[in-house]
C-alpha cells in the first residue's frame, strides 16, 4: 500500500521520539526519588526536567496514537454503517482531529511558543527558555495533522472502490 | 441568562462522541466552540491551548504513565499464574471454588496493574479453560469473570482515583485510595456470594486440601507480586512518598522483578513495551489535557450551574439527587469509557454533591463504582467484550448468568451510595479525615 510506505518511516520517527521521551522521563523521576531519599539532596532539576518530558509523551504520544487510530471514541453507531453514511461519519472523525490540530495545536501551539519566548521566561533549574519546550504542541500538531489527511485521502479511496474496509479501528 | 455558550458545548460534544469523533477531540473542539461564543477566536484558541499545557503540567500526573508502565510489566512477567495458584489456597475449599479463584485472583491482580480489562484476560485466560474442565457452565464462568473484574480499580492503587483527585481539584490521593478498600472488597464478595449460591445449585466441586507444603509455595511464589502493593499503598499512606514516587519505585520494582529475576520480559523487549505504555498513557494525558480546557469552558459556560438547577427542580430530596446521580453515571458508564467520564462528570456533580453534604471522598468512590458496573454492560463494556473473548462464549449467551451478578453489584452500589462509611471508616480510622 502507498499509504503505508508513506506512514512507516514517520512511524519510525515518532516511536523513536516517545521511547526516548519516557526512558528519560523515567530516568529522571527515579533519579529525583533516589536523590531525595539516598543522597537527602532532592534534585529540582529533575522536578522541572520530568514535567516537561510529561508534555512530551503526552502530545507525541497522542500524536503517534492519532495515526494507530487508537483514542477512546464511541463506535456504537458508526461501526456499521456503509456507503455514504460511512463516508461522511469518517469525513468527521479526521476531520475534527485535523482540524484541531491545525487551529489550536499548530496556530495556537505556535502562538504560545511565540509569545512564552517573547516574554523570555525561563525554566528557573534547567536554565532553558520555557517556550522551546512548548514547541512540542505544533510539531504534535503537524503529525497529527499529517496522519488525519492520509487517513482522509485513505476514505476518499476506500469509498471509491466500494470497499467498506474498517477505517477506524 | 446566556444559552449559547453551554447549549454549543453540550449539543456539539454529543454530536460529535456519538458520531463517532475520538472523545478527546470531541473535548476540545465543543470547548472551543462554546467559547468562541462569547470570546474572539484568537483568544478562544489561545485560552484552550494555554490550559492544554497547563493540565499536563503537574508532577502529580506523573504517576499515571509509571503506574501504566508498571503494570504492562506486571501483564507480561507472568504474575497471574502466580496470583491465582495463591488465590487457589485462599478460597479453593468453598463451593465453586475455581470461580472464587477467579474473582479473588482478579481482585489481587486487577489491584497490582490497575487495569479491569488486563486482569479479565490475564486471569480468564487461565481460569476459563480450567472451569470447562471441571464441568463449569463457561456462560457462567465468563460472566463471572467480567463481572468480576473491576475490583482492582476500586482497591487500590487505582490510576482512575488519581484521575478523580486531579479533576476534584485536590482530594487527597491516600485518602481516595484508602476509601477503595471496603468498597472493592464489597464488590468482589457480592460476586462470591453470587458464584456460591449458583454453585451449591449445580453441585460444583470443591478443590481438593493443598498440603501445606503446596500452600507455602504458592504463598511465597506471590510475595513478590504482593510485596509491589505492600510498598507502594505503605508508603503513600505512611506519608513517607508520594503517588508520583510511589509509581516510580513501582516501575523500577517490577523492573527487577520481571526482567532481572523472573527474566520473562527481555531486555529487547523494553522498548516495545515502552512503547505500549506510551500509547495507553498519552491516550488518558490528552484527555487530561482537554479536559482542563473543557472545564474552563464549563465554568465560562455556566454548566455546572445551570445542571444543578435543573436537579434541583426535580427534587431537593437528596437521596432522591443521589439516586438521579447515579443513573445518570451508570448510563454514561454504560457508552463511556471510565477516564473520560470521570473527567467529564466530577466539575458538574462534584459542587452539587458537596452542597448536599456528601464527602468528595465517598463521591469519588460513588462515581468509580457506577463506572465500574459500565464496563462490564452492553453495548460496549469493554471488560464485557474481553471475558466473552478469552472464554469463547458470545455475549448474547452470557446475559442470563450475568443477570443474578448485576443485581448483586446494584444492591452493592446502593450500599456503598447510602452508607457513606463503607467508604470513609478506614481513612477516618487512620486520620485522613
Amino acid at each position: 500500500m502507498m499509504f503505508e510506505s508513506i506512514k512507516r518511516p514517520v512511524n519510525r520517527i515518532l516511536e523513536l521520539m516517545v521511547i526516548l521521551c519516557m526512558t528519560a522521563l523515567v530516568v529522571a523521576v527515579v533519579w529525583q526519588v533516589f536523590s531525595r531519599y539516598v543522597l537527602n539532596d532532592p534534585s529540582t532539576t529533575t522536578d522541572e526536567l520530568a514535567r516537561y518530558l510529561m508534555i512530551h509523551v503526552g502530545l507525541l504520544g497522542a500524536a503517534y496514537t492519532t495515526g494507530l487510530k487508537r483514542h477512546l471514541a464511541i463506535d456504537l453507531f458508526s461501526a456499521n454503517l456503509k456507503g455514504a453514511p460511512k463516508l461522511l461519519a469518517d469525513l468527521l472523525y479526521h476531520g475534527v482531529i485535523a482540524g484541531f490540530a491545525a487551529g489550536i495545536m499548530i496556530y495556537g501551539g505556535l502562538n504560545l511558543t511565540m509569545n512564552t519566548l517573547r516574554l523570555g521566561q525561563v525554566a528557573s533549574s534547567l536554565g532553558v527558555k520555557v517556550g522551546y519546550f512548548y514547541i512540542v504542541i505544533p510539531l504534535s500538531g503537524l503529525f497529527i495533522c499529517f496522519y488525519s489527511l492520509l487517513n482522509i485521502i485513505e476514505t476518499f479511496k476506500n469509498h471509491n472502490n466500494g470497499s467498506d474496509n474498517e477505517v477506524t479501528q | 441568562m446566556d444559552m449559547m455558550a453551554p447549549m454549543t458545548l453540550f449539543i456539539s460534544f454529543f454530536v460529535l462522541v456519538f458520531a463517532g469523533v475520538p472523545i478527546s477531540f470531541s473535548i476540545g473542539t465543543a470547548s472551543i466552540l462554546s467559547i468562541m461564543t462569547m470570546l474572539p477566536v484568537d483568544t478562544a484558541i489561545m485560552l484552550i491551548s494555554q490550559n492544554m499545557v497547563r493540565g499536563l503540567n503537574s508532577f502529580s500526573l506523573l504517576a499515571i504513565p509509571f503506574f501504566i508502565l508498571a503494570g504492562i510489566m506486571m501483564n507480561r512477567g507472568g504474575i497471574a499464574i502466580r496470583l491465582i495458584n495463591f488465590s487457589q489456597i485462599l478460597v479453593g475449599r468453598m463451593p465453586g471454588a475455581l470461580a472464587h479463584v477467579n474473582i479473588m485472583a482478579n481482585m489481587m491482580f486487577g489491584s497490582i496493574s490497575g487495569s479491569a480489562v488486563a486482569a479479565a484476560a490475564a486471569v480468564g485466560g487461565v481460569m476459563t479453560p480450567e472451569q470447562k474442565k471441571a464441568g463449569y457452565d463457561p456462560a457462567f464462568s465468563a460472566a463471572v469473570n467480567a463481572a468480576s473484574c473491576p475490583t482492582g480499580l476500586l482497591i487500590p492503587p487505582s490510576n482512575v482515583m488519581i484521575i478523580y483527585s486531579l479533576s476534584s481539584g485536590g482530594v487527597s490521593i491516600a485518602a481516595l485510595f484508602l476509601a477503595g478498600y471496603l468498597p472493592g472488597l464489597l464488590m468482589g464478595l457480592s460476586m462470591m456470594a453470587v458464584a456460591a449460591v449458583f454453585a451449591m445449585r449445580n453441585n460444583y466441586p470443591v478443590a481438593e486440601r493443598p498440603t501445606l507444603r503446596m500452600a507455602v509455595k504458592a504463598f511465597l511464589d506471590a510475595v513478590p507480586s504482593l510485596f509491589l502493593v505492600l510498598v507502594v499503598m505503605g508508603g503513600i499512606i505512611g506519608g513517607i512518598f508520594t503517588a508520583t514516587e510511589a509509581s516510580a519505585i513501582a516501575v523500577v520494582y517490577t523492573f527487577v522483578l520481571s526482567v532481572l529475576i523472573y527474566k520473562e520480559i527481555k531486555i529487547s523487549d523494553l522498548p516495545s513495551v515502552i512503547l505500549e505504555s506510551v500509547v495507553t498513557s498519552s491516550i488518558v494525558l490528552l484527555l487530561i489535557s482537554v479536559s482542563v480546557a473543557m472545564s474552563w469552558a464549563m465554568t465560562n459556560a455556566d454548566l455546572p450551574f445551570l445542571i444543578s438547577d435543573a436537579l434541583l427542580a426535580i427534587s431537593e430530596n437528596p437521596i432522591v439527587i443521589m439516586l438521579i446521580i447515579n443513573i445518570i453515571l451508570l448510563m454514561v458508564g454504560i457508552f463511556m469509557d471510565m477516564t473520560p467520564a470521570v473527567l467529564i462528570f466530577t466539575p458538574i456533580f462534584l459542587p452539587i454533591v458537596t452542597q448536599m453534604g456528601v464527602d468528595p471522598l465517598h463521591f469519588g468512590i460513588i462515581m468509580i463504582f457506577n463506572l465500574c458496573i459500565g464496563l462490564v454492560t452492553p453495548p460496549v463494556g469493554s471488560a464485557l467484550f474481553v471475558g466473552c473473548s478469552v472464554s469463547g462464549v458470545k455475549i448474547q449467551d452470557m446475559i442470563k448468568p450475568m443477570i443474578p451478578l448485576y443485581i448483586a453489584l446494584f444492591i452493592t452500589l446502593l450500599m456503598v451510595t447510602f452508607i457513606p462509611d463503607i467508604s470513609l471508616i478506614i481513612p477516618r480510622l487512620l486520620g485522613f479525615i
